[in-house]
């Protein structure tokens, strides 16, 4: 197999046997950027010169005989909104065009001290708000399956980046849906872990109590593995929990025996493409093929998840993007007369129409007055969403849905309609709102040669069901060997 | 005509003495060049998360179980957003709804009455960065952020005072109870106790309030009532004028002594509070309040009856030594130190010199330690030296930080007793005041101190005065 | 229904400008937004808790202890005007 098709772990294996150096995976992944960057257009910052520095430092342990952990060496990107230490950082917006962050996020700093090579920071929605990337202020990204359309988002440069095998792996964050979405629509494994197992520290806020970082990967074991790397308690999140992490590759069984798999009905509606409808309910007989009981399981206020999301995501990006002021860092509008100018032009220069939408519509629904009709309100609706997960996981272990409810867009169709847009996440924001984790993984491919991913959510830190019944079902299938044709 | 009663709620911010601030691991340690106090986190870079001090909290425990309020199993932090240079994030963590203390209240005095003020709640928050005006090009400002998130309590009274006396009063208790859980500086001067007044008025027997305005920057108690004063007669005049009192802002010009107005730089405020989502619900634990509990210090209300009672002295004497914690445990060890010394005659040292002193010379309690006090006062009871030594003394310590015996070998002070040698010297000033004998014998009976001057001058003002008297007495009777 | 005034008083507090045709898209926006979020009023949830976060335990605490940091430096090299050690603005009346 060529070297670009390779997972994270079989790179791991030929580095660890020495048949190929961490500087050759790397100068791979460099020239295959540099030769289908431009066609994708994933990546907003590619850090060649850093990344064979970092590639042969650890060649030289390598070559001393060092013991390294399993993801040293790896050529491995992520989404421009985790924070990199005197690496640009933007959040794919005008108005950290220039920021030069001085401290690195935890999750990133962690798989550092794995002994990653980064190889770049990649495209996203602005702030991530979108689903599709394209309100990302500098690029449009292009999935590696069909230039025409969406990688996803707002995590699309994560996405298209490893469908195209420009790295071995990226980390994404997902707030709504945003690295399950792009992973289904390009074929490849994201997670959104609970929230809380990954430290939000040096990740620019979107919507502070739906966030949460995640892998995206081209296999499930690959997904365990870095899984492994970012998941703990961290002392400067204080959302972040105390829960022991276990070591996920444990949880990679073959059989299914015993697993109880739900099936929400609210989740197998009209609306959707009957390709993704039908590719779901065949790997459902898979699962009955593997041994596990299938039952039909309600989520009765599933319907209510999207307005509850687009009162609270935005009310809380709303508050969180107030620091972009033009004062300290970012972009500050040129010859303001006063303050209050300053503040007004620096923001509306920096921000995207996309931004402006969702802070508007935050500050409006916090606002004197609409407070209780409308963000106490969504709150109150975000508990009923979340008892109805936790009366489904008395009965069972996890719950298969489709992840997305079409096949990837063509770039501009829904640009116009942010309800479409925000539709595209149907499946998804519940599992936010319950501050569930949830996997995507390839579950089959639709006539016109586009993929279709499902979604596997379990309870409240238990990530090893999602895992088991993950890996049981790629293993008993080929869709996680399909490679986007370029 | 109409008379008014004036209706008063006072709302303190207090910073807290803790060695870093509410959310990240800066030092609050004043007067350090602009931002360098400064983290990721205080700077409100993209990407940080806030982290809660513990003693912050324990503070703010301490201040509620001082004031007697409940203190809240549950309390949460919100978000009070609004644009300014100084707010890094664009809005300050502060709680709102449920906050840490409710409901609590403080005993107050004021010209001779006692009166309970009700606390409605103490909720904690972080303080802003600070503008600077002062220098550079005149159509700019410069900001600092050293102070920005530093913990802060805001303490929050009900309109329970009926004038400027009973608010002065009630600050001071507070900022003596603060001072003596040692949590706040409470220097109002520099911002470490500030307060803002709402104030309105009412024709006596009205229940319903009047509209209140709310009045800021007065930094020092005399000021609070020159602005409450000031505050009061305006809406008088306002009202009897066939006028109404706006709800607003105004701002104290002590330089002027007016208030100002601040509604033309006021805009429709609207701080969108909501739960801030970087923090879970503080819960404070019964177990941790009981601690707290019995951690608390002795208080100055508490204290001052027990000096008036256990040491006899008068409950002004009191009150004056508990004000301010060190010169009350100064004081009472002086008191055990000086063992057989009446505590009143101790008291008295402090209430005449050691306090006027200190104003003089800050470093008067570091350098006259206790056990001098006791050492020196038991000088005087043995009648080795006179009061006026025994002052003498006290300021030169102060002054140079000299030994006691020292002082008294350099200065030649010792007091004569020695009846016989006082005799000759009183013997010898009758002699030379043949006249003044006379006359005083002849019924002029103010003409004894005139003797005892002399004497004591002849002796060069070391003579136990009361050996002066006794002798002096019983000769002049002749 | 939220009018022009309201999505102009909204971009004022929020500190942003608006141009004409945004003001008039995004007032119809918001409102088709706000028109789907009345759903959620068919739902009774007097005797419902609000969730402010999905797991809810106790919110650590940090010792008291001080921590230097040194990134004001790197910080104000980025930012957009300072002078002496200060972020510069222009004058706060
Ligand atoms: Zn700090």
């Amino acid at each position: 197999m060529e070297l670009h098709h390779l997972t994270l772990s079989q790179a791991a294996e030929k580095l660890r046997k020495k048949e190929v150096s961490s500087v050759e995976l790397t100068q791979n992944s460099l020239k295959r950027i540099e030769s289908l960057d431009p066609k994708v257009g994933a990546y907003l910052t590619v850090t060649a010169d850093s990344a064979l520095t970092q590639a042969k430092a650890i060649d030289a342990k390598i070559a001393s005989g060092e013991k390294l952990p399993e993801l040293s060496g790896l050529p491995f990107s992520l989404k421009d909104i985790f924070l990199t230490k005197g690496i640009k950082t933007t959040c794919a917006s005008k108005i950290l065009h220039n920021f030069i962050p001085p401290y690195t996020a935890t999750s990133a700093q962690k798989l550092f001290d794995q002994g990653i090579v980064l190889t770049g920071k990649l495209n996203m929605d602005e702030f991530a708000m979108g689903s599709s990337t394209e309100t990302s202020a500098f690029q449009q990204t292009k999935n590696p399956w069909d230039l025409s359309r969406t990688p996803g988002g707002s995590s699309g440069g994560s996405s298209a980046a490893v469908a195209a095998g420009l790295c071995y792996g990226a980390l994404g964050t997902d707030t709504g849906g945003s690295i399950r979405q792009p992973a289904a629509l390009t074929g490849i494994v994201g997670l959104k872990p609970t929230y809380g197992r990954v430290s939000r520290f040096g990740v620019i806020a979107f919507a502070s109590s739906l966030d949460q970082v995640g892998p995206m990967t081209k296999d499930v074991r690959d997904c365990a593995l870095v899984l492994n790397a970012i998941a703990g308690y961290d002392d400067r999140d204080s959302t972040s929990f105390k829960t022991a992490v276990p070591d996920y590759t444990q949880s990679l069984k073959k059989d299914c025996k015993g697993l109880k798999i739900g099936v929400p009905k609210e989740y197998f509606i009209p609306g959707t493409d009957p390709e993704i409808d039908a590719a779901v309910r065949k790997a459902l007989e898979t699962y009955k093929e593997l041994g596990a009981e299938i039952h039909e399981v309600s989520l009765p206020h599933t319907e209510y998840a999207v307005p509850t999301y687009y009162i609270l995501a935005p009310a809380e990006a709303s508050s969180n993007l107030a620091r972009y002021d033009g004062i300290r860092y970012g972009h500050r509008a040129e010859g303001a007369k006063d303050l209050l100018d300053l503040y007004v032009r620096s923001r509306s220069e920096g921000f995207g129409a996309e931004v402006k939408r969702r802070i508007m519509l935050g500050t409006y629904v916090l606002s004197a007055g609409y407070y209780d009709a409308y963000y106490l309100k969504a709150q109150k609706v975000r508990t009923l969403i979340r008892r109805d997960f936790e009366e489904a996981f008395k009965k069972v272990d996890v719950l298969v849905t489709p992840t997305s409810p079409s096949h990837a867009f063509k770039l501009g169709e829904k640009t116009d309609d942010p309800i479409q847009m925000y539709l595209s996440d149907i499946f998804t924001i519940n599992v936010n709102l319950a501050g569930l984790p949830g996997m995507s993984l390839p579950c089959g491919m639709s006539a016109g040669k586009l993929p279709i991913g499902m979604q596997l959510i379990a309870g409240s830190f238990q990530e090893e069901k999602i895992f088991h019944a993950a890996y049981a079902y790629e293993q008993a299938t080929q869709w996680h060997q399909m490679r986007a044709p370029l | 005509m109409t008379t008014f009663e004036t209706v008063i709620g006072l709302e303190v911010h207090a910073q807290l003495k803790t060695k870093t601030k509410i959310f990240c691991s800066c030092s609050t340690e004043f007067g350090k060049p602009p931002n360098t106090n400064t983290c990721e986190v205080c700077l409100g870079l993209p990407g940080v998360l806030p982290v809660l001090n513990r003693k912050a909290v324990e503070f703010a425990i301490k201040a509620g179980l001082a004031t007697h309020c409940s203190i809240q199993r549950k309390s949460v932090f919100a978000r009070k957003n609004y644009f300014y240079p100084d707010l890094p994030k664009g809005y300050q963590i502060s709680q709102y709804e449920l906050p840490i203390c409710l409901k609590g209240y403080l005993d107050i005095e004021f010209d001779g009455q006692k009166k309970r003020v009700g606390l409605t709640r103490i909720h904690m928050e972080e303080d802003a960065g600070k503008l600077n005006h002062d220098f550079g090009s005149s159509d700019v400002s410069h900001v600092d952020l050293n102070r920005a998130c530093t913990p802060l309590i805001e303490i929050v009274s009900e309109p329970d005072m009926r004038g400027p006396k009973e608010a002065s009063a009630y600050l001071r208790r507070l900022r003596d109870i603060l001072v003596y859980l040692d949590i706040c500086d409470g220097n109002m001067e520099e911002g470490s106790f500030r307060c803002d007044a709402n104030v309105s008025i009412r024709p006596v027997g009205q229940e319903k309030f009047g509209t209140r305005c709310e009045l800021k920057n007065m930094n020092s108690f005399r000021n609070v009532e020159r602005a409450i004063e000031y505050e009061v007669k305006r809406q008088e005049a306002l009202i009897l004028d066939g006028g109404k009192v706006v709800q607003e802002t105004r701002t104290w010009n002590a330089d002027k002594g007016i208030s100002e107005s601040m509604r033309s730089k006021e805009e429709a405020n609207d701080y969108r509070y909501f739960p801030d989502p970087d923090l879970l619900p503080l819960i404070v634990e019964d177990a941790w309040v009981e601690e707290l509990r019995k951690q608390q210090p002795e208080l100055p209300v508490e204290k001052s009856e027990r000096f008036a009672k256990d040491y006899g002295i008068p409950p002004y004497d009191a009150e004056v030594l508990t004000a301010d914690k060190a010169v009350a445990q100064h004081w009472e060890e002086a008191v055990k130190a000086a063992q057989g010394t009446e505590p009143k005659k101790v008291s008295n040292l402090y209430m005449t010199h050691l306090l006027k002193l200190q104003k003089d010379i800050p470093e008067t309690f570091e350098r006259i330690t206790s056990s001098i006090v006791a050492e020196v006062l038991k000088m005087t009871e043995d009648g080795q030296i006179s009061l006026g030594m025994a002052k003498e003394i006290l300021d030169e310590v102060a002054a140079s930080g000299k030994a006691v015996k020292l002082i008294v070998e350099e200065k030649g002070m010792v007091q004569v007793s020695d009846t016989g040698a006082i005799e000759k010297v009183v013997d010898q000033v009758l002699a030379d005041n043949p006249k003044n004998l006379a006359d005083f014998r002849g019924g002029k009976d103010k003409l004894f101190g005139f003797f005892v001057g002399q004497t004591m001058k002849a002796l060069g003002g070391k003579a136990n005065p009361k050996v002066v008297n006794d002798i002096l007495m019983k000769k002049l009777k002749g | 229904m939220i009018t022009r005034e309201t999505v102009e008083k909204i971009a004022k507090l929020a500190r942003l400008q608006l141009s004409e045709s945004d003001l008039e898209k995004y007032t119809g926006q918001l409102n088709n937004i706000l028109a789907d979020v009345e759903k959620l009023k068919e739902l009774n949830t007097d005797a419902i808790e609000a969730t402010t976060h999905a797991v809810e335990v106790a919110n650590p605490l940090r010792e008291d202890e001080v921590k230097t940091n040194t990134v004001i430096d790197a910080v104000l090299e980025i930012s957009p005007d300072h002078e002496a050690h200060f972020f510069r603005v222009p004058k706060v009346l």
